[in-house]
């Protein structure tokens, strides 16, 4: 069993600076939705370099989904990182603003909202049925509960008692241009996902060593949902938990934010 | 217990295979509980969860009211199954003119013009339960199959196999009517037993269609100077709509003609046959019929 001390946590903030500039040097080529890229980076940083092998050839492996497809350009930095991704391809437009199916180890095309988690309680079912351990795990937007598909998905995933499918909420507390609580807020979310019979996990989206924390206590008795709150655009200071800059024009003057 | 059933409960029993279901065919809820997965009515994940097991390599056979199936889901049919090549069999209830008491918010009669937009599916519209098990027991889940289910057996219609050459179930009338799906039982067995009805027509099933087979088939049609094509579609998407094109480019004179939905929902209230007497498939009419 692997052991998370202070060497992992550090690692992790390495790992951290270098997917960050990879990811400013991708806004500065493309744009993106950097809002939505950064407010997940940790938690990814965290799945992807410590947690799970999701980036294994073999068949049966951990699978991850972006079911906010928006933040594909994290997922192409650490896939950058990872040499998974040529530099040529990773500053080309074989790499756009959503996860691109042809791309090793991104198993599934995304970005229209509310399907990576139907797909993912699929993929879930699928490996029960073959009495395969590993796990399937989906990244979802706060935003992204509005789609009802997400909600008729939760409802099997209970039925069908998928304790291989980890749900993570990245609680960003915006949706678009404005607060997800103005636009169409969910009352007692922890609560409501209990009630429906969920692990309800939660935990501090840029603390490492509380991310592990909570995903330590994953019961594999039933489906788990780990809300991460998070902050939009993570780490620039004049842009973050702000309702602008969900995305992010290479040509807006503030640009230079993004500082290499 | 009928043959699809019987041939689902085969299915099952091979490895990675699943009937999922989100219909209220009591039949296919009770064929057991292995493999058999019920989303209730939640038929926007049915096809994401379809598509899941897809991408594993699980053969799926997904049912569903067609119109729900197919209309209701349509954006994860073009991006979880279509885009993401992700392959499984699509069974749709009620399709055309079986929905009939249901009134037009039930009815499906428009999933070729739907359909039809995506690279990797095929649309069956079998003329009986004989010929969709047949069809499906060939299948290699190397594409999608969107079928219309239509329990009418063969026995019932009157079809004997030896009959069938090439899918023409009738071959002695100078003229050509082409249909498919449960049209086709009907029209069978008024052709079939009527002799004036019998020297006038032939009878094609066109009943699986996709880009291929139709220039294909076509050449099959050339011989017939009169065609008419009777279909429980809409006319947009219909197998008439693309003839009349394919027939114009290759200039030849065929006279076509038409009988189905046109634009609208049909009218509802009604038995299947007063629907299609309504269209005008009578005896009298088609032995008056003028291409």
């Amino acid at each position: 069993m692997k052991t998370f001390n202070i060497k992992t946590e550090n690692n992790l903030l390495k790992k951290r600076n270098s997917i960050k500039l990879n990811l400013f040097e991708y806004t500065k080529k493309n744009s993106s939705f950097l809002g939505s890229c950064l407010s997940c980076l940790d938690v990814l940083i965290y799945i992807y370099y410590y947690k799970y092998d999701l980036c294994s050839k073999k068949k049966f492996r951990s699978r991850f989904l972006l079911s906010k497809g928006h933040a594909a350009p994290t997922i192409y930095s650490i896939l950058y990182d990872k040499k998974i991704i040529s530099k040529k391809k990773f500053f080309s437009k074989y790499v756009y603003w959503h996860p691109n199916k042809n791309i090793r180890t991104i198993d599934f095309q995304t970005g229209a909202l509310g399907h990576g988690l139907p797909v993912s309680i699929g993929m879930a079912k699928f490996y029960l049925k073959n009495k395969c351990n590993n796990k399937i795990i989906t990244l979802l937007g706060d935003g992204e509960l509005n789609e009802g598909s997400v909600w008729e998905s939760l409802f099997l995933a209970i039925n069908w008692k998928l304790n291989n499918l980890i749900i993570i909420i990245d609680k960003n507390k915006y949706q678009a241009n404005d607060e997800t609580d103005k636009v169409l807020k969910i009352n007692n979310l922890n609560k409501i996902l209990k009630n429906l019979g969920f692990q309800v996990l939660e935990c501090n989206g840029h603390n490492f060593k509380n991310i592990n924390d909570q995903f330590k206590k994953i019961k594999n008795s039933k489906p788990v949902i780990i809300v991460a709150n998070t902050i939009r655009n993570y780490g620039i200071k004049e842009i973050q938990n702000k309702k602008d800059f969900w995305f992010f024009d290479k040509s807006d003057k503030k640009i230079s934010l993004l500082k290499t | 217990m009928n043959k699809y059933e019987k041939f689902l409960i085969k299915e099952v029993k091979k490895k990675n295979t699943f009937v999922l279901t989100a219909e209220n065919l009591l039949a296919i809820r009770n064929l057991g509980r292995k493999n058999i997965l019920d989303v209730g009515i939640c038929e926007q994940s049915l096809i994401g969860v379809a598509a899941g097991m897809a991408k594993n390599g699980g053969r799926c056979y997904v049912h569903a009211l067609s119109n729900f199936l197919i209309c209701r889901a349509y954006e994860f049919l073009k991006i979880d199954l279509d885009y993401n090549n992700c392959n499984c069999v699509l069974v749709g209830s009620m399709g055309g003119v079986q929905s009939t008491f249901n009134g037009p918010t039930h009815q499906a009669i428009d999933e070729m013009s739907i359909l039809e937009n995506f690279n990797t599916f095929d649309i069956f519209f079998p003329s009986s339960i004989d010929e969709m098990t047949n069809i499906l027991s060939k299948f290699k889940f190397n594409k999608t199959i969107y079928a219309r289910f239509n329990q009418k057996t063969n026995q019932e219609i009157g079809i004997k196999k030896k009959d069938v050459t090439n899918n023409f179930l009738l071959k002695q009338g100078k003229d050509l009517i082409i249909s498919n799906g449960i049209v086709i039982s009907y029209l069978y067995k008024l052709i079939n037993q009527d002799k004036e009805l019998k020297n006038k027509y032939s009878l094609f099933n066109f009943s699986y269609i996709n880009k291929n087979n139709f220039s294909y088939d076509i050449k099959k049609f050339l011989n017939y100077k009169k065609i008419l094509i009777i279909e429980d579609h809409l006319e947009n998407g219909s197998i008439y709509s693309k003839l009349k094109v394919l027939i114009s480019q290759k200039k030849h004179k065929n006279k076509l003609k038409a009988i189905n939905f046109g634009k609208k929902y049909f009218s509802t209230n009604r038995e299947t046959i007063d629907i299609f007497q309504d269209l005008g498939i009578t005896k009298k009419n088609l032995l008056n019929f003028k291409i």
